[in-house]
């Protein structure tokens, strides 16, 4: 088993906790997110609570993924697993949506959709004005490219020549409402990238999702999109086919048992 | 009209806009003078059908001006098509007028108020929707500016309006290449704007907006519902068109000639 | 006020390399040289203010000092989310320049003036707003906002105001007293350009004294008080819509220390946008919020 796939899911189980002690949670949005962020944290940008200030920036903006960026965190020993408990309570640091004020690890406040991307732009400014040779990566849904704020940010970093910043969309063809072809399709989805100016790449994040790492080492010229075919819910057998786990606002030990068994 | 007549109509229109502006000593010049042919095609070449003498007609085309600087411009049309005095031109951007320097609903024949930018295309986008759902056959045309590409909003609209299918929806861009301060694509680039649209799921013309012919070809059939998709005809024009004082230079956005300009815009136009 | 203002961010940005500047496709000529001498700390991006707003959070998050710029209401009211919470809530430290304050845009329509700004950042408890009257008090204020690492809004004049604070000490967050007579028994409590204003009606009736609240928030609640109490009647005057800006303020801080004027009027922009195109003066007529219908009234009403 690779180190990647081994790590997904460990990871996974860890979402499982978090959402069994604090007993609500956006799982299957968190879980079309395990590969990218694993592939970010672990292997490329090599982030650990030394040297987390001096590494690549790491945006979540799809704040609503947040477990499986908790579940990196904690494990990356960012800060104790006691903290599960208290998920989305006022003695504890883990929200329905990161704070960078509370949670050690977390480079972006996120929860409303669209804003990422253009704060990764300013960041990525400030790391080349000084002279900083590390990347900021943004991970975006797919549904938050419904925004206009996201198109102004393309038009600017293509202004800005911004070649240390990825744009990665975990496209897992669900929003809110329904599937994103029928609330607002984004294809062809690499043709607006490219219409904008960036360089697009697809990574089919199910079956071969080491290639994204192969991406992210090449050299960019341009700022980068890298378009993530993942399955909301991905690893998991209920989840990738039951629409209805979106939002859980209350959960059983036992309902998370059954999801525990599910996993793939 | 025949080409010669909606040529003498621009002409017209320009010293009409031109002298308003003058008069008010304010008002979007050049962004007026580079649309004039793509308003005289849509208002005098008989692609918007309106009747002038039942503006309320519910069977009526729209024509929603979302870069409400042209306004003067439009103004000036619905008066010489006799929706009220020319006289009225008198009292442009004034209090006691029925003009503001943006647009405003409430004079005749206007379909909208607007002045921020990025707003028209949504709106354009929701009265096209409503035609579909009411099996109304009228089409909906909206006028955007090139630096209004720039609000995101309008790249919310243009997915909203591809993925509704709204083929009744006509979106036409005056693309004149400078925004207030500078060219678009020294300020932030814009194109290849064909291929983005395009991306945008729309079905895309790009024509001469100066020139009757192309713009005739672009409009002409649209009626007919060729395309599945809604349709954006990106017109390249020159902003100030007309006024070669006031052509190809930024910063002459948003105001009429100043000092000795005055005097040559006013002759080149022959006012 | 606007190129003084202007004029100071690039004085700062050459002293302060950390000091950047985006603008919105505004703002020609004076900044030319900014963008010719320091391209690195100037950004002229498109007319994308959510996008500004954000970026903007970005580059503070990372030590940098940010001042952005575009007419007012497209910051207020379009990017309002934004400032709320990138900027606002993660206490950035960004300058929010907004030009056209109040209805210096008249001509142009409601979609251009920026009347309801005090209200909209009045929600937004400790976002510094300042309006200064003058660009003596504009100058001073930009110095003084390098400073202040926190989110500060500041509404502009138009420019050529008359200059009226430059005999006084100028500093953000403290309310300036004019002192008209020794027996005055009212006192105009004003913000931004409107301090000309009081100044005129404070010449034409010979009891009544000026404050000027040029910082709207936080409000200097001790100089209101101290001064509030000694007046039989307060007068607010401001270049905003009736609700939620200095006028409404004030009466709160009055009412909860207990002040109880024996007269308070509030001289305001109504309470609708207003539709009516005409230069800044010309609607203060049409408003009858000008000096000499205040002065009339005020007079008639003895």
């Amino acid at each position: 088993m690779t180190f990647l796939k081994e790590k997904s899911l460990q990871i996974r189980e860890e979402i499982l906790n978090i959402f069994e002690l604090g007993t609500r949670g956006h799982v299957p949005s968190a879980y079309s997110l395990v590969e990218i962020l694993i592939t970010l944290y672990y292997e490329k940008s090599k982030i650990t609570p030394e040297n987390f200030k001096l590494q690549d920036k790491i945006l979540l903006s799809k704040g609503h993924g947040c477990l499986a960026l908790y579940a990196i965190l904690s494990d990356l020993g960012f800060f104790s697993k006691d903290e599960y408990s208290k998920f989305c309570k006022v003695d504890g640091i883990l929200g329905g949506h990161p704070s960078k004020h509370k949670i050690p690890g977390v480079e972006f406040s996120s929860g409303s959709l669209g804003h990422g991307f253009s704060v990764a732009i300013g960041k990525a400014i400030a790391l080349k004005r000084k002279s900083s040779n590390k990347n900021v990566y943004v991970i975006l849904g797919d549904g938050e490219c419904n925004e206009g704020s996201v198109w102004e940010a393309a038009l600017s970093a293509n202004k800005n020549k911004l070649d240390n910043l990825t744009v990665i969309i975990d496209y897992n063809k669900f929003q809110s409402y329904g599937p994103t072809e029928e609330v607002c399709p984004l294809e062809p989805f690499q043709s607006k990238w490219e219409s904008f100016g960036l360089e697009c790449e697809e990574v089919n994040m199910v079956t071969n999702p080491e290639k994204l790492l192969d991406i992210l080492n090449t050299k960019q010229i341009s700022t980068r999109a890298i378009i993530c075919h993942t399955i909301k819910g991905q690893g998991n057998r209920i989840l990738e086919t039951d629409i209805s786990w979106h939002h859980k606002s209350k959960v059983s030990p036992e309902e998370v048992q059954i999801l525990r068994d599910a996993l793939i | 009209m025949d080409i010669k007549s909606l040529e003498e109509k621009s002409y017209f229109l320009r010293q009409k806009t031109l002298e308003t502006c003058l008069k008010a000593k304010t008002g979007h010049v050049t962004s007026s003078l580079s649309c004039v042919e793509i308003l005289v095609s849509l208002y005098y070449g008989g692609f918007l059908e309106i009747n002038p003498k039942d503006l309320e007609d519910d069977d009526r085309d729209r024509f929603i001006l979302s870069k409400a600087q042209a306004s003067p411009l439009l103004y000036t049309i619905l008066a010489d098509l006799g929706l009220y005095d020319l006289k009225e031109l008198d009292k442009f951007a004034q209090k006691d007028g029925i003009f503001g320097v943006h647009l405003q609903h409430s004079v005749p024949g206007v379909e909208s108020t607007a002045g921020a930018l990025g707003h028209g295309l949504g709106l354009a986008a929701g009265i096209a929707l409503r035609a579909k759902m009411d099996r109304k056959l009228f089409l909906t045309y909206t006028l955007l500016g090139d630096g209004e590409l720039y609000e995101g909003s309008i790249w919310e609209s243009l997915k909203f309006a591809s993925h509704n299918n709204l083929n009744n929806l006509v979106g036409i861009i005056d693309r004149n290449y400078l925004c207030t301060t500078d060219f678009t694509e020294n300020l932030v680039e814009l194109e290849p704007l064909t291929d983005k649209i395009k991306a945008f799921g729309w079905n895309v013309i790009r024509v001469n907006g100066h020139c009757f012919k192309s713009l005739f070809e672009a409009f002409d059939n649209l009626r007919s519902r060729p395309s599945r998709k809604p349709t954006m005809i990106i017109c390249d024009t020159v902003k100030g068109k007309g006024l070669k004082v006031m052509s190809y230079k930024p910063l002459c956005h948003g105001v009429p000639p100043k000092g000795e300009d005055i005097e040559i815009a006013k002759k080149e136009l022959n006012i | 006020m606007r190129k003084t203002g202007l004029n100071q961010i690039y004085e700062l940005a050459k002293k302060y390399s950390n000091v950047n500047f985006i603008g919105s496709d505004l703002g020609p000529g004076t900044l030319d040289e900014f963008r010719n001498t320091l391209p690195n700390q100037f950004f002229m991006e498109g007319i994308s203010e959510a996008h500004i707003v954000s970026m903007a959070s970005g580059l503070s998050s990372e030590g940098f000092k940010v001042y952005i710029n575009t007419i007012s209401p497209f910051f207020t009211r379009r990017a309002f989310e934004q400032i709320a919470l990138d900027i606002y809530s993660e206490n950035e430290d960004v300058v929010i320049y907004g030009n056209g304050g109040g209805l210096v845009y008249g001509p142009l329509g409601p979609s251009h003036t920026s009347v309801d700004d005090f209200a909209l950042f009045h929600a937004l408890g400790n976002m510094i707003i300042l309006a200064p009257a003058d660009a003596n008090e504009m100058e001073q204020f930009i110095q003084q906002s390098y400073h202040i690492k926190k989110p500060i809004y500041i509404r502009l004049g138009k420019g050529g105001d008359k200059i009226v604070t430059s005999d006084k000490d100028i500093q953000v967050g403290k309310a300036i007293k004019f002192n008209k007579s020794e027996n005055a028994k009212k006192i105009i409590c004003t913000t931004g350009i409107m301090l000309q204003r009081a100044l005129e009606i404070s010449d034409s009736l010979n009891d009544c004294d000026v404050l000027h609240f040029s910082t709207v928030q936080p409000l200097d609640e001790e100089s209101l008080i101290e001064n509030c109490s000694k007046y039989e009647e307060i007068i607010v005057l401001e270049e905003h819509l009736q609700d939620g800006g200095l006028g409404t303020r004030i009466i709160q801080s009055l009412f909860k220390n207990s002040i109880q004027p024996r007269k308070f009027r509030h001289y305001n922009l109504g309470k609708n946008y207003i539709h009516t195109c005409g230069r800044q003066e010309e609607i203060f007529d049409y408003l009858k919020i000008s000096p000499k219908y205040i002065i009339d009234e005020i007079k008639s009403l003895k």
